[in-house]
């Protein structure tokens, strides 16, 4: 019924997570059955480290209908904040199985063929959501029937490639046909096709398939080489992602190669940038200096509070023999350290004590979050660490705090002072692999990727 | 009924006593299965009114109601339920509806530690008015007949409201949290028009307790404007030397001290007229002219309002600005301890009092050589966060002031200004006083202020 998909727009806006008294839980509600539904035809949900999923199925009303479109709205927001990655056991934080069920089962009354323009989308995006592939075409179908110009249909495409790379693995063959289609569009659709592109290559950077990327780069910098001088403007700030992905399969395939990327780097971009009219940022500094550093020994990792996770208070790190993953966490725990504990739970499924160590370094902030009586001095603040890391999430990991100078700002926040000195001289901040010899292997600043980091531990 | 006896058990339960709000607070609270977190706010309350136009009651009501909230809060995932009905079987219902929903709604998982409710312990304004809680629906109707009674005999026509409630606020929380609070309000305002609807005037007050409001005064200020109203002229619009009376203060500076707009992290993530760019706030700046000092404290005896909000959280005395220099912004417990490492929350209220003078609006009035008297704002809405640029209209009563004295009745403005320029703008302030704003207790002074925009003419009266 029509009326059901309208009732998913408003409520984005009206419904927060209270709801009145008569909402309607027992009555009208369809039970599904998971084993037997013909309509659940998907790969199983392990759930494994995914925490935090919703389960829709069990009461499946018109009220719940309504509630499930925001709360997958803020699954795919809270996705693209954590960037967690998609494994194939789940179809991606972003849209967890168990949800898919029951919006599903409140999409299959929708008559798509009265849709509007704006409603199509959306039904789009339920589609999708729901991975009913026969829905996704048909609704793909209407809405490019109703587009009245290359522009119109360029966007429609770049809407549903976006979409498909966002949504999951199963959808990259899609996106790749959509991609197809939208190249055939010619010179008009070049911006478009860059778009897309450069969604394809973040999604490749975040499992670093290292052909992929070579593969998807090279093709932005042949598209935005021929651009005319006016899309220029609009894509310079893009310009240099195809050669950062670049460096980064260099420096894991060959970092003495490094120097010939930048180079072509700096060459390309400055033509760009002439023909744009405008200077292009050039910033690859962590690239610069890498490849000396890389197989230098490092220094053992010192902390004003070390809490090994063997109780073991003689323990250095990095220890002889044995890896080392050093990971440093934000101040803010347990926010956004969600996905980095998924990923260290994943990583010690296959890599145990006797091979890895892995070290969480952290700051003392002042204060601890589940600490609510107020503010910390650093040893508190160091035990309340090692206590959320070793005893609530139970990870196999030591713990490194390192005390934060602060300055009091006139407005009275407390505020750390920059700090250059950090772990192995560099600023505090990344990920950093050292193998069994005690050499570094890996340095980033960048977010944490698990990709990166197991492909770096696979070849040690 | 004392106020004392009034914390153990009323004689007459108009709304939920102390014990009763306990019993279904636990009640709740014991419901609560499958772990997590269960908390329950109540607002229970009993007020009586009268409201009449053109001299004749309209309406003349008694109100009992109680909002009842139930929170579950499972690993961050949130379910939350209202109701109005606190018998064993809705409140268990209303317990497993709020799990219901934390099943559909997603687990935090940024909030999956155990973070315990933190109480604060909380003042005790003296906020409760025997003669608020007792003013009865015949005393009602008798004041009423009254007020309206000097409109008729002087052949205009009156309109008015009369409201007198009482309260009591609770929260409880199943980490021990446990806070109830009884008060009581009370308020008046009347409208006096001409017949032929061209003259109108207006006065109002609110506060906790009755037996300080003085209704014949109310309806004698009103009636008083209304008769000096009469045969408005036109003036052009422009820039005037005004001076406005409390409530036209209170009507147009007060959003400048509302809980969102004095949020400190809103300010420091560059919203609002308190912002400085760049994730800092004008704390430490001079933000208004440098006699004004604004404040806002519970146990100030003019003010008084219950001290912890119905979400339980406390409010603690603030100076927001001193001798014109923001001092303060509100923040939360939360942004206390992180940010500040302090132990306490600043959260705003809404409330405030205003000071800085002692000029009387006589005394203002003779000092000015051409401007306008303002009673009272009308509509005013904001167009623009940063400025805070208002707009809206004057009325039921405006006045224009020639050689130190009030000459003729003026007809409405819309005005379009902005209440930081006009704190800036100030040539003399009076003495604080209440004024009618029911829902945040307020005092404000009146002010004499330069070059005040009135930018269009309306009939409005």
């Amino acid at each position: 019924m029509l009326n059901i998909l309208r009732s998913f727009i408003p409520v984005l806006i009206s419904l927060g997570f209270l709801l009145p008294l008569n909402f309607a839980v027992g009555q009208n509600a369809v039970e599904l059955n998971r084993t037997t539904d013909p309509r659940i035809s998907l790969p199983a949900d392990t759930g494994r480290f995914v925490r935090g999923r919703i389960d829709f199925s069990r009461y499946i009303s018109p009220a719940t209908c309504s509630f499930v479109g925001p709360s997958m709205r803020k699954i795919i927001d809270r996705g693209d904040f954590y960037d967690t990655l998609p494994y194939e056991d789940v179809v991606s934080l972003r849209v967890p199985l168990s949800s898919v069920q029951a919006v599903e089962s409140c999409i299959r009354e929708f008559d798509i063929d009265t849709l509007s323009l704006d409603q199509l989308r959306y039904a789009f995006d339920v589609a999708l959501w729901i991975q009913n592939d026969s829905l996704i075409s048909h609704t793909k179908k209407i809405w490019l029937t109703q587009s009245a110009s290359i522009r119109d249909s360029s966007n429609i495409l770049l809407y549903a490639i976006l979409s498909f790379i966002k949504s999951s693995p199963q959808r990259l063959d899609l996106a790749t046909a959509e991609l197809s289609r939208l190249d055939s569009l010619g010179a008009p659709a070049r911006l478009q096709r860059l778009s897309a592109r450069k969604q394809l290559l973040i999604h490749w950077n975040r499992l670093f398939v290292r052909d992929k990327i070579k593969e998807v780069a090279e093709d932005i910098i042949s598209i935005q080489s021929s651009l005319e001088p006016e899309e220029m403007g609009y894509w310079s700030r893009d310009a240099n992602i195809p050669f950062f992905s670049l460096l980064e399969v260099g420096l894991f395939d060959n970092p003495s190669g490094l120097p010939q990327i930048l180079n072509r780097m700096r060459a390309e971009l400055r033509i760009f940038g002439e023909k744009a009219g405008e200077p292009t940022g050039i910033v690859a500094m962590k690239f610069i200096d890498l490849p000396t550093k890389i197989g230098s020994k490092v220094n053992n990792i010192r902390a004003d509070y070390l809490f090994s996770y063997n109780r073991d208070s003689n323990t250095s790190y990095p220890q002889l023999g044995k890896s080392l993953l050093v990971l440093v966490v934000s101040h803010d725990v347990p926010k956004s350290f969600y996905s980095d504990y998924a990923m260290i739970k994943r990583i010690r499924e296959d890599y145990d004590t006797t091979k890895l160590d892995i070290v969480l370094i952290q700051k003392t902030k002042g204060s601890a979050r589940w600490h609510t009586d107020g503010p910390l001095n650093p040893e508190r603040e160091a035990e309340a660490s090692r206590w959320y890391f070793q005893d609530y999430l139970k990870l196999e990991a030591t713990v490194a705090v390192l005390e934060t100078s602060f300055t009091k700002l006139p407005d009275g926040r407390m505020v750390a002072k920059p700090d250059e000195s950090g772990i192995f001289g560099s600023p505090l901040i990344g990920t950093v692999i050292v193998d069994r010899n005690g050499n570094l292997v890996y340095k980033d600043i960048g977010i944490v990727r698990e990709s990166v980091i197991r492909a770096y531990l696979g070849r040690l | 009924m004392t106020h004392s006896n009034f914390l153990i058990q009323f004689s007459d339960s108009r709304f939920l006593s102390i014990q009763e709000c306990e019993d279904v607070a636990r009640k709740v609270i014991n419901s609560a299965s499958g772990g997590g977190k269960a908390g329950v706010h109540i607002l229970a309350y009993w007020s009586g009114n009268i409201r009449w136009s053109r001299n004749i009651v309209n309406t003349s009501g008694d109100i009992r109601n109680n909002h009842i909230t139930v929170t579950r809060n499972i690993r961050g995932a949130r379910g939350a339920v209202q109701l109005n009905r606190f018998d064993d079987t809705s409140l268990r219902v209303s317990v497993e509806r709020a799990e219901r929903l934390v099943e559909s709604s997603s687990e935090d998982v940024d909030a999956d530690l155990p973070i315990p409710y933190f109480q604060e312990v909380h003042s005790k304004p003296a906020i409760w008015s025997e003669s608020s809680y007792n003013l009865s629906a015949q005393e009602r109707a008798s004041i009423m007949r009254r007020l309206a009674q000097s409109s008729i005999e002087s052949g205009f026509q009156s309109a008015g409201y009369v409201e007198v409630s009482a309260a009591g606020q609770a929260v409880m929380h199943q980490d021990g949290a446990w806070m109830y609070y009884p008060f009581t309000s009370a308020q008046c305002s009347i409208t006096v028009r001409s017949k032929d609807g061209s003259a109108s005037g207006w006065a109002g007050i609110d506060s906790h307790d009755w037996g300080s409001i003085n209704a014949d005064r109310i309806s004698a200020i009103a009636l008083e404007k209304c008769r000096t109203s009469m045969n408005p002229v036109r003036l052009e619009p422009g820039r005037y030397t005004a001076i406005l009376e409390p409530q036209a203060v209170s009507d147009f500076v007060s959003s400048l001290f509302l809980p969102k707009t004095l949020d400190r992290i809103r300010a420091e993530l560059n919203h609002g007229p308190y912002t400085q760019g760049d994730g800092f706030s004008k704390i430490g700046q001079q933000v208004f002219d440098g006699r004004i000092t604004v404040r806002t404290d519970c146990m100030d005896p003019d003010m008084g309002f219950p001290p912890f909000s119905y979400s339980g959280t406390v409010y603690n005395p603030a100076t927001w600005v001193e001798n014109g220099t923001l001092v303060n912004l509100a923040y939360s417990r939360s942004y206390a301890i992180h940010n500040l490492w302090l132990t306490k929350g600043l959260p705003a209220s809404g409330a405030y009092r205003m000071s800085g003078g002692s000029t009387a609006i006589e005394d203002m009035i003779a000092t000015t050589k051409r401007g306008l008297l303002v009673t009272r704002f009308w509509g005013v809405g904001i167009l623009d966060e940063f400025s805070m640029l208002s707009t809206g209209f004057t009325r039921d009563g405006l006045w224009l002031i020639e050689h130190g004295k009030v000459t003729k009745a003026v007809r409405n403005f819309r005005i379009t200004e902005s209440p930081l320029h006009t704190l800036n703008n100030i040539e003399q302030l009076g003495i604080p006083q209440r004024v009618f704003r029911p829902e945040f207790p307020t005092i404000v002074p009146a002010i004499k202020v330069r070059d005040f925009g009135f930018s269009g003419l309306s009939d409005a009266i």
